[in-house]
């Protein structure tokens, strides 16, 4: 009996050893592969933003979102370009993209970051474009 | 033939107002926490900053959940247990550069001190850093420094479990450049 009792606890802190292994080196959500939890036009999330900041961003931030808009600017970084869309959503892609024309209407996929007060833009980070 | 003088000069000021006001939404800004067991390395490539060239000020905007981490777990405890980035969504810093200091030219200018305040986790700091301001001949500016902040100056606890994973000061880089 002791035995059994024993190995049951060996088992479960093996377990739980590996499980917060699991934890600990997982990495950050990939954007790609993940579902989005709600999809709106970029005008619709601008509207909700600038009706109620403060509760538009407790209820949207760290979601993944689709959003549908036209691009009104473009700006290349070092290390990312970023999107406005309808002018008041900012999306920072994935990676450096040069195919994406001022004016286009796009669907992207990212998560949602926040509201940036300097320039009154919502903020998305890890964007991926669904229609190239 | 006065109004269009005017309407004229009203237009050149405004051009002139524009042109010295610089903006980038693309800044780098990142982070390294050093000790002997771990190290944590966090970037955020959409940093808002607005540089007045005439008034010889800069600005920075950075919301703390647009860094990126390469683990979730620190991402999700820097978020949530040391920066309280819900309630504290951005870290923001405003500082002035020396009067002296001509940036209407091409040249590089290194080590020029900012003299500025850091609004970070609710407090606010009074700072000086360090940048190195590069004036190219299109007018575009870059603009480097690095910077030390330390936690308990921002009320940012680490708890006892982890203190030796995290260090006292944090390294910041930051690395924008103005179009």
């Amino acid at each position: 009996m002791k035995k059994k009792i024993l190995g049951f606890v060996a088992v479960l802190v093996v377990l739980s050893g590996l499980y917060g292994a699991y934890l600990y080196t997982k990495p950050p959500r990939d954007i790609a592969t993940s579902d989005s939890e709600m999809s709106v036009s970029a005008e619709d999330l601008i509207g909700q933003f600038e009706a109620d900041p403060v509760q538009a961003s407790q209820h949207h931030r760290n979601k993944v979102i689709e959003i549908s808009g036209k691009v009104t600017e473009i700006e290349h970084g070092d290390t990312s370009t970023i999107l406005i869309l309808d002018q008041g959503i900012k999306c920072e892609l994935h990676q450096r993209s040069q195919t994406v024309t001022m004016g286009q209407q796009i669907n992207v996929k990212g998560l949602l970051a926040g509201y940036d007060e300097m320039f009154n833009e919502i903020s998305l980070l890890k964007c991926y474009i669904l229609n190239p | 033939m006065k109004k269009i003088v005017i309407l004229l000069g009203a237009i050149l000021c405004m051009y002139s107002i524009q042109a010295q006001k610089k903006v980038t939404r693309s800044g780098v800004v990142t982070f390294t926490s050093k000790t002997p067991i771990e190290e944590i390395y966090a970037k955020n490539s959409q940093a808002a900053s607005i540089f007045l060239v005439d008034q010889k000020t800069v600005a920075f905007n950075v919301l703390l959940r647009s860094f990126k981490f390469d683990k979730a777990l620190m991402e999700e405890h820097f978020n949530e247990k040391y920066v309280h980035s819900d309630k504290f969504p951005a870290a923001k810093f405003k500082g002035t550069l020396p009067d002296g200091i001509d940036l209407t030219k091409a040249e590089s200018h290194k080590s020029v001190p900012i003299d500025g305040t850091m609004n970070f986790h609710g407090v606010n700091k009074p700072i000086k850093v360090l940048a190195d301001i590069d004036v190219k001949d299109d007018g575009s500016i870059d603009f480097t420094s690095d910077f030390k902040l330390n936690l308990d100056d921002y009320n940012i606890e680490i708890p006892g479990l982890v203190k030796d994973k995290i260090a006292s000061e944090i390294a910041v880089n930051v690395a924008t450049q103005y179009k």
